[in-house]
């Protein structure tokens, strides 16, 4: 039972993580029938800029120790805004110009920003990881056999914010509603005054700005930054959007804690090297049976 | 404005005039290398209903949409209480007070029938004011105000037609294109909507109105337009289109 329960815990964990970037994919889908494959560069570049903030405070104060919360909140903040800066640039320049192209060209044109990127900060850390410094004690709540990392906690809560502001975000706000409008019909949606281009950019800025974060948490908690971190996860993340009906908001979110569960249980069966067969298992089954996701309903008007 | 229904309005003499409402001098527009209209030339007057008659294809959807700024017109000009709006975003025109209801009504289905409304008052601000509207148009089209919560995706069509013209009223438009408001629906409901229709514009509202249903659109505008592949091949007042044998023969469906 506790290994179930350990088992659940760490899924919900990584699954977090992925629900907050599949939000990222979905959203650019929903308005641009879109994949950006850079997504996970924006996660990398979030959590480069989480170490380069965490280590600054390390190396030039003592504030880490003292007031932990404010640098995490800073190195979270400044991981959001770099994110939302680069996604702004690269729809500006690299998927705006090619709006009317056909479908294959911006989604060639993503996965030159994504290797660039990711070369970029190859170059500027000359390979190396960079090793965060230990903002977060990297002791244990143990409840019987169950073990949670502060740090665990911490992003599992993080995630559940994130989410939840999203959605209220999404379906509250007069940005939310427009950005629903645009991904449901474009020229409509201008002829209601809204400023499609403008939607556009709010969007990827949105789901930069949850990559951004989510970055900088997952870059505590596996305690290292690499120039090629952001794609694993990305394509996990991917996944779960698909898994969830890409374009659907909920959808995301439940098909990143859908995945992060089934990669978390199949380690038990299958041992740790196998969690990301599971995850292209998945991928490829719902691309073969249920194409709208597994939550999803069939009749799609998003066509 | 005042009782010359029944005479001629010559395009020489009304088209240049500087006082109209909406004028589209000599527009070309199409769709990539396809010209949908060629040298369209219309006025409309502030407080008129004016219809925009002709066949499937004609080009009448085309005209409204670029009015709206969803096509930009290669040639011509488009000026709207005298200002140029045809190189204008389709956006800003809706904030210049023209307000497109689209053929084919483009609800957003998942959206509910609230969200819809408000959509349609999205560059405005004024809080109260925006209330008061929604608050006239539900009374306007009362099937509306029980089913706000709703997906617009679930409307059935003639509800899905007085929530496009309700949310195209929610702009507080000085100038309202309708695309065939009578499209699809049963005839009680399409006088149900003409009489909306005479009711918005007795309100203050100039109106473009497209229509296949010709007679129905005759009786309720000043004047028309009759479009033939992408052009107008007759400008006259509402009697005499009814009166012509063009109209008659090809539109009213008379022998
Ligand atoms: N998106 C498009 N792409 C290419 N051609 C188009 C497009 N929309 C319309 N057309 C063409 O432009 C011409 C005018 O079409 P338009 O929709 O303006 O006609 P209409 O008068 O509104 O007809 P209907 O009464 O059937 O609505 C037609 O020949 C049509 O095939
Ligand atoms: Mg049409």
């Amino acid at each position: 039972m506790q290994e179930w329960i350990q088992l659940l815990i760490d899924g919900i964990t990584i699954g977090g993580v992925y629900a907050v970037i599949a939000l990222g994919y979905t959203l650019v889908y929903g308005v641009l029938r879109m994949i950006n494959f850079a997504h996970g560069e924006l996660f990398m570049m979030g959590a480069f800029t989480g170490y380069y903030t965490l280590n600054g405070f390390e190396k030039h104060s003592s504030l880490n120790d003292s007031v932990p919360v404010l640098t995490i909140a800073i190195a979270i903040v400044l991981g959001m805004v770099v994110a939302v800066t680069l996604a702004l640039v690269m729809e500006r320049i690299a998927y705006r110009p090619l709006r009317r192209a056909p479908r294959l060209a911006p989604l060639i044109s993503a996965i030159g920003v994504s290797i660039l990127l990711r070369n970029i900060m190859l170059r500027a850390t000359n390979a190396q990881g960079k090793v965060y410094p230990k903002v977060f004690p990297r002791t244990a709540v143990e409840i019987g056999e169950i073990r949670l990392l502060y740090v665990q906690i911490f992003l599992i809560v993080l995630s559940f914010v994130f989410l939840g502001l999203l959605y209220l975000f999404i379906q509250r706000t007069k940005a939310g509603v427009a950005i629903r409008a645009v991904a449901e019909d474009r020229d409509t949606a201008s002829l209601m005054g809204i400023n499609v281009d403008r939607t556009i950019m709010t969007t990827f800025a949105v789901g930069a700005a949850l990559a951004g974060a989510a970055g900088v948490v997952y870059g505590m908690f596996v305690t290292t930054a690499t120039s090629g971190m952001g794609f694993i996860p990305g394509i996990k993340a991917f996944t779960a959007a698909v898994l969830g009906g890409i374009g659907s908001v909920p959808g995301a979110m439940a098909g990143g804690y859908f995945l992060g569960i089934s990669e978390a249980i199949s380690t038990k069966f299958f041992g740790a090297q196998y969690k990301d067969v599971v995850a292209f298992v998945l991928l490829v089954a719902v691309l073969i049976f249920r194409p709208w996701g597994l939550f999803g309903k069939r009749e799609d008007k998003r066509a | 404005m005042s009782g010359e229904a029944t005479s001629a309005v010559a395009p020489s003499a009304s088209a240049g005039a500087p006082s109209a409402h909406l004028r589209l001098d000599g527009v070309v527009s199409g769709y990539g290398q396809i010209k949908a209209i060629k040298g369209i030339s219309l006025h409309v007057e502030t407080g008129e209903v004016v219809a925009l008659i002709g066949a499937n294809g004609a080009g009448k959807s085309t005209t409204l949409r670029t009015i709206s700024g969803l096509l930009r017109p290669s040639a011509g000009e488009i000026s709207f209480e005298g200002k140029r709006i045809d190189r204008v975003a389709a956006h800003d025109i809706v904030r210049m007070g023209i307000s497109h209801a689209p053929e084919g009504r483009a609800i957003f289905g998942r959206l509910s029938v609230l969200e819809n409304l408000r959509l349609g008052a999205y560059q405005r601000n004024a809080r109260a004011e925006i209330e008061q509207d929604l608050e006239r148009v539900l009374t306007l089209f009362p099937r509306l105000r029980e089913r706000v919560k709703q997906d617009g995706g679930t409307l059935s069509g003639g509800e899905q037609q007085m929530l496009a013209i309700a949310r195209a009223l929610m702009a507080r438009p000085r100038l309202l294109l309708l695309d065939e408001p009578s499209m699809g629906l049963s005839p009680v409901l399409v006088e149900t909507i003409f009489r909306t229709v005479i009711e918005i514009n007795r309100a203050g509202t100039t109106i473009l109105l497209v229509e296949q249903n010709a007679a129905m659109a005759l009786q309720v505008a000043r004047r028309g337009y009759v479009l033939e592949s992408g052009a107008v091949a007759l400008e006259a007042s509402a009697a005499e289109l009814r009166a012509s044998d063009l109209v008659r023969k090809t539109y009213l469906g008379e022998a």
